[in-house]
Order: C-alpha cells, then sequence, then structure tokens
C-alpha cells in the first residue's frame, strides 16, 4: 500500500470517528437510537454467534449521571458508576399565589 | 449468610452542610462534590462499599433538608425517598442522619422528626471535632438512650473517621423481607415513635412539641459554652459588615483575576513551549505523508495546543474558587449581596447556583433546585448562562494577551488582569439587569426572605484542595482530548477540502467548504466587525466556547503561507482591529455558545419556550453589545 493511499485511510478514518463523537455528544438521543437501529439486525436469530455477540457488545450502555448526555463534561458525574437511570428532571411547577388580604 | 442477601440499603440524611456528602466519600472512597456551604448536593448519588466483614453495603448520599415538608425541588427528593414514595425507589432499610454536633440545636429537629417515619435509624454525629474544639460535650449514651437508637460520633474528613459508624452498620442485622412501615416489618429498633401523614409535613402543635423536644434533649445530653463560635463572630463582625464587607469581597474578586494572569503566566509559557516543540517533532515524522501533516500539525497541534496553554489559567482560577468554598466565605457573599439581588429581581439563594456557573452553567442551572419559588429558580436559570464560565477563559484571555498591553494602573495592578475583571463584572451585571428586566415584567410579585445557614468557617484542607484542582485539570483535559479533538479534526476538513481549483491564487483554505461558510456569514456579522476566519469559529464554538479558540489556530495555521509559522496571539494581533477584538470579547460575554446549556435549560424547565427565551435573549443581547462595541472602538480609533 502506497503511502498515500494509507494517509487517505488514516485521515479517513479520523474523520469519521470525530463525526460520530461530534454526533454522539450532541445528539446523544438520536445517535443512540440510529446505533441501536443499525445493529440490530446483527442479533437475530439465525446470525453467526460472534456476529450476535459482536452486536450486543456494540449496542448502546444505559446513561448513567444525570448529566449524561448533556455534552459538558463539566462537573465529573458522568463518570459515576451507577445502576439505575439518574433522577428525573425537577420541571418547573407554576400555582398562582394566594391574594394577601 | 451471603454478602447480597445481607446487604443494607442505607441513605444518608440530615440538615443541609452536616457532612453527609463527606461522609459518603469517606466511607465509598467517591470523591463527589464537597463544599462548606448549603445545597452542594442537589440529586441523589448511589455507591456501595464492603465492610470488614464482607458485607456489600449500599449507600444513597440524599440532597439536605430542614425538614420532611420539603420547600424546594431537591428537598423533595429526599423526603420521597425517605417516605418510600420515589419512583422505581425502594424506601431505604436504614437512615443513617447525619448530624452537626457543633449546630445540634437546629439538626436535632431534623432527627425527631426522621425518627416519626419509623423506619430503622443510626444517629452519625458528625464533626465531632470542631465541637470538642468549641467545648462542647455531648453525652453520646445519654442521647442514644433519650433517642432510641444507635449514636455515633465521625469526622467525615479525617481518615478512620467515620470507622465507628462503619462497625455499627456491619452490626445491623439484615433486612426483613416485609414491607417497611408494616405491622412487625423490617424495624431494627423498637417501634416507639408515632406514625406521621403520608405528606411528611408535621403539623404545628406537632412542630412545637419537635422544638420542646429538641430543647429537652439539649439540655439532658449536651453542655455547650456558647451557641456560636467565638472566632466566627469575630470574623463575621468585620467580613458581614455592610461596607467593610462589601469591600472585601471586591478586593478578594479582584485579586483572583489579576492572579490568573500574573501566577498563571510562567506555566503558560512552558505548556506552550512543550505543545510547539511536540508538533514540530510528530510533525518531522510525517514529512512524506503532507496530508496527514497539516492534520497533525495545523488541526490537532495548533487547534487543540492553543487551547491547552490555558490549562493553568483555569486551574489558578479555580484553586481561589475552591479555597473560598472550603473556607465558609461564600454563604457570607451571599448575604451580603442579597439586598442588591433582590433589587435586581434575585434572591440570596440565588447566589450559590449563579457562582456554580463560574465554573460551567450547567450545574449552576442544576443547583437552582435549592430555590423554592418557582419564579426566582426561573430568573436564575435565565440568567446563569451570563455568569462567566471556565469556558470561556480560554477566549478572553487569548484576546486580552493580544491586545492588551501588560502595563501597570495606579503601579499595582496589570492591566490586563484588570480588563478580565472587567469583564466578568459585565457578566455579573447583566445577569442582575436582566433579572431586574424579568421582575418588571413578571405580574406576580414574591415576598422577600433569605434564611441561609452561615456555615462555620473552616480552614481549606489542601488535600481536598488539591484534589479539586486535579479534577479540574482532568475535565479540562478530558473536554480538548474529546469534543475538542473531535470538532478539530472536523474543522481541519472543512477548511482543507475541496483543493483550490487550478490557477488560484488565495490561500487554498478561502476555496474551501469552511471559506465558503465563513463569506457567507461574515454578511451578517460585518456590523459587528467580524472577519470570515471568525465567523467560522463561531460554529463549532455553539458545542463548546473553547473550541472558538481551536478553530480560528486552525484556521489561521491554514491561512498562513508556507513556513510563516505563528502563534495565534500573533496572528490575530497582526491582522484584526483592537474594534474587533473588543466586539469579539463582547460577543463572549453574553452569547450562548453553549448546546449544552440550553439543552439543560429544556430539561430543568420541561419547556423549549424557555429555551428559545433564553436563546433569543443572549444572542440579541451579544449582536447588540458587540455591535456597539466595535462601532464606538472604531469612532475613537
Amino acid at each position: 500500500m502506497s503511502a498515500s493511499l494509507l494517509q487517505v485511510f488514516v485521515i479517513a478514518a479520523i474523520v469519521a470517528w470525530s463525526a460520530w463523537f461530534a454526533l454522539h455528544r450532541l445528539l446523544p438521543v438520536t445517535t443512540r437510537r440510529l446505533q441501536a437501529r443499525l445493529l440490530a439486525p446483527l442479533d437475530r436469530a439465525g446470525m453467526p454467534a460472534w456476529l450476535r455477540t459482536l452486536g450486543a457488545r456494540l449496542q448502546p450502555k444505559a446513561t448513567t449521571g444525570a448529566s449524561c448526555g448533556d455534552g459538558c463534561s463539566s462537573c465529573g458525574g458522568c463518570s459515576a458508576a451507577q445502576a439505575r437511570p439518574a433522577d428525573a428532571p425537577m420541571p418547573l411547577v407554576f400555582r398562582p399565589r394566594p391574594k394577601a388580604h | 449468610m451471603n454478602a447480597v442477601a445481607s446487604s443494607l440499603r442505607i441513605a444518608l440524611v440530615g440538615n443541609p452542610n452536616c457532612g453527609k456528602t463527606a461522609l459518603f466519600n469517606r466511607l465509598t472512597g467517591a470523591h463527589q462534590k464537597v463544599a462548606n456551604y448549603a445545597g452542594v448536593t442537589v440529586e441523589r448519588k448511589e455507591g456501595r462499599f464492603v465492610a470488614p466483614s464482607g458485607r456489600v453495603l449500599q449507600l444513597l448520599d440524599l440532597p439536605g433538608a430542614y425538614s420532611l415538608d420539603a420547600a424546594s425541588p431537591d428537598e423533595a427528593i429526599t423526603r420521597d425517598i425517605c417516605e418510600g414514595r420515589h419512583p422505581g425507589e425502594p424506601a431505604p432499610d436504614l437512615i443513617v442522619c447525619v448530624a452537626d454536633a457543633t449546630n445540634l440545636r437546629l439538626h436535632l429537629r431534623f432527627v425527631l422528626e426522621l425518627k416519626r417515619l419509623g423506619r430503622p435509624m443510626v444517629l452519625a454525629l458528625n464533626m465531632i471535632d470542631a465541637a470538642d474544639k468549641r467545648g462542647i460535650r455531648i453525652d453520646t449514651a445519654a442521647l442514644e438512650s433519650a433517642l432510641g437508637m444507635p449514636v455515633v460520633e465521625t469526622i467525615a474528613v479525617k481518615q478512620g473517621g467515620a470507622a465507628a459508624l462503619v462497625a455499627r452498620l456491619d452490626a445491623m442485622p439484615a433486612p426483613s423481607t416485609a414491607p417497611v412501615g408494616a405491622p412487625g416489618g423490617a424495624m431494627l429498633f423498637p417501634p416507639e415513635a408515632k406514625s406521621i401523614a403520608p405528606s411528611g409535613a408535621p403539623t404545628e402543635a406537632e412542630e412545637n412539641d419537635l422544638h420542646a423536644q429538641v430543647r429537652a434533649l439539649l439540655a439532658a445530653t449536651v453542655t455547650m459554652p456558647r451557641a456560636t463560635s467565638a472566632t466566627d463572630d469575630a470574623i463575621d463582625a468585620v467580613v458581614l459588615h455592610p461596607v467593610a464587607g462589601l469591600a472585601i469581597l471586591a478586593t478578594v474578586m479582584f485579586l483572583i483575576f489579576q492572579a490568573v494572569f500574573s501566577w498563571a503566566a510562567p506555566l503558560q509559557d512552558a505548556v506552550s513551549a512543550a505543545v510547539a516543540a511536540s508538533g514540530a517533532w510528530v510533525g518531522g515524522l510525517l514529512a512524506s505523508m503532507p496530508l496527514l501533516q497539516s492534520l497533525v500539525t495545523d488541526g490537532i497541534f495548533a487547534g487543540l495546543g492553543t487551547v491547552l496553554e490555558f490549562l493553568p489559567q483555569i486551574l489558578v482560577l479555580f484553586l481561589f474558587i475552591l479555597v473560598l468554598e472550603e473556607s465558609g466565605y461564600l454563604p457570607r457573599a451571599a448575604f451580603l449581596l442579597d439586598k442588591l439581588m433582590f433589587k435586581a429581581g434575585l434572591t440570596g439563594r440565588s447566589f450559590i447556583p449563579l457562582l456554580s456557573s463560574f465554573a460551567c452553567a450547567i450545574p449552576g442551572i442544576m443547583a437552582t433546585r435549592s430555590i423554592a419559588d418557582p419564579r426566582d429558580r426561573l430568573t436564575t436559570i435565565l440568567v446563569a448562562p451570563l455568569m462567566t464560565c471556565s469556558a470561556r477563559l480560554p477566549v478572553y484571555t487569548l484576546l486580552i494577551a493580544a491586545f492588551i498591553p501588560r502595563h501597570d494602573v495606579l503601579g499595582v495592578f496589570n492591566l490586563q488582569g484588570v480588563v478580565l475583571f472587567t469583564l466578568y463584572f459585565a457578566g455579573i451585571a447583566s445577569a442582575l439587569a436582566v433579572a431586574w428586566v424579568i421582575k418588571r415584567l413578571r405580574s406576580d410579585k414574591s415576598d422577600h426572605a433569605l434564611i441561609m445557614e452561615l456555615p462555620s468557617y473552616r480552614m481549606p484542607n489542601p488535600r481536598d484542595v488539591l484534589w479539586g484542582l486535579w479534577e479540574r485539570a482532568k475535565i479540562f483535559l478530558r473536554r480538548v482530548g474529546g469534543i475538542l479533538l473531535a470538532l478539530t479534526v472536523l474543522l481541519w476538513f472543512l477548511s482543507s477540502f475541496p483543493a483550490p481549483p487550478d490557477g488560484a491564487t488565495q490561500p487554498p483554505i478561502d476555496y474551501s467548504f469552511a471559506g465558503h461558510i465563513g463569506k457567507w456569514m461574515a454578511v451578517v456579522f460585518a456590523p459587528i466587525g467580524f472577519n470570515w476566519q471568525i465567523c467560522v469559529a463561531l460554529i463549532p464554538g455553539l458545542a463548546a466556547r473553547e473550541v472558538a479558540v481551536s478553530s480560528l489556530a486552525t484556521v489561521y495555521a491554514l491561512s498562513a503561507a508556507d513556513g510563516a509559522d505563528a502563534a495565534l496571539g500573533t496572528a490575530i494581533a497582526a491582522q484584526w482591529s483592537l474594534a474587533t477584538a473588543l466586539s469579539l470579547l463582547a460577543w463572549y460575554v453574553f452569547a450562548p455558545q453553549c448546546m449544552s446549556t440550553l439543552a439543560v435549560i429544556r430539561r430543568e424547565t420541561n419547556s423549549w419556550r424557555n429555551v428559545w427565551i433564553a436563546a433569543g435573549y443572549l444572542f440579541g443581547l451579544a449582536y447588540l453589545a458587540s455591535f456597539v462595541t466595535y462601532q464606538v472602538a472604531r469612532a475613537f480609533a
């Protein structure tokens, strides 16, 4: 393989990884869904065992910390291994105040 | 008995700032954030540890609460879990109620309220060393007998400080399979306590009864020379003074920004030299593959290397923030600023979330869960992105170092530090102004009452501060090696392809995808002085603000004539006007160049409307501020 062909392959691989990584950080839900859909055919009955294992391994993992998927990497919450999904968000609920008499 | 069968689910519960998370970290080996003020933990955290007997104990660290009558969303999590009403979360087998031994007058009330739930409990008297120093004597045996639950002494910040608690937990019997609270259920102690209403909130009569019980308990078991610390009172007399206190606060903030420039400079130069040498060496190895060499040198080393240079400045800033957090000074600052913040439409409760936003707006927005009033919470969420997060620091320091001379001001201050302080101040002032406008627009006016606990002053633990700095460095490096690397590579690709046509006279980047996109955008941004290179950097900068720096470095490295390899600061100083640089600084004070922040606003408010409001007003302010800055600077140039 010539040096120029090698560099094209290396660059293509790096750019493809970068595109996937950036998408994964910026659109985590969409890419997870896409990843699961793309890998689903590997895990069908009748597929070779090694392909099914590979498909299962490449399936997206459940999110851990509450900030996972936000793409911030700021609080370190993403690295805390947790066995259950994070707390539900705390949406704002407005209720009218009682009128002062 | 195997480990799983005998495992206990333990919840750490208590008033805010009593050391629950420090205890959680001590027991599980985790490194969750701790600080010397109330409201640091706003979510449940889960961990586990193995007791000396080999038994696995699951530990839940819950947000601090003053009562089961939850006043804010974070307190509601604690209430629901303790009462077994949290969706998908079984009730804990055991509640470890953590109480600050120096402040039992406040903390025992919640202990008694929790006891009424009828769940097995252990009371951990934390900070017992601080209580000792203040001459507070607690008759643990008498307290244990009076409360009808085991009482252990702990020092969460000290190695081995939780040994007594671990031994006690290890000796606990396994939970029964019968439902908790049912007659004959998983009670480890006699159910002498009466049950309470499902809401958990004590009635007024019960409340009075609780206070009477606390007074009786204190009289019988605690000897306290004085209610507060004499040292704290002496310091507070100065620090909380309406005039001297504000002067001290302003001085502290001013000194921080001076130090960011002066202390970090030698380290920054060293990182810069190391990155340049490594880039040249790696580039030399790839001489036979010019395209790959360009990716590595013009893209990765020029782009990421430029961002990496700002690590020392970020660490200096966080050194001060961590020391202030540990010392107990920050709630005092909130107290000092409460009047001003209220006039602007915020409350003192907004101070801690806004302060957290100086690190990153995301934890800051999440910290608003400690604000009970939803209107105050929404206002705080909307202005939190105006606080200067650490991701803005590389942009600010790059432009300041390139355009602002290192002159002394009044013979003492560094002009660059003064400008940085001004930018931080501009963020704070604009947050107050926006909050004031929101207050004027709001038909519903809040009552004002700030009830905030002022913690005892504490000498920061050097080990904790160093660990905090290490965590910040890891977060920064993870960003550099993750999202920044990915976006820099993509920008290099867009800036390098397609190749220029035959007979092209401009640099190749002018014919690339990025060049075309930048030139289309430049039409919109020309009135605020942005050239097409800046426009290109703004796009990936939406993912993370620092990417704007790496993107500019990549774009200018690719634009440079062959062999002209100047640092980014030198390149922009030669090609931009001062008006353009000031305009870009003004843009970064306001622009919501962070999609993650907008995503968290959506999640925390459960509303796209609030996201559009935030993005709209921030982009509008950014454009307006840049326009005014650019036109005024040009007029005076």
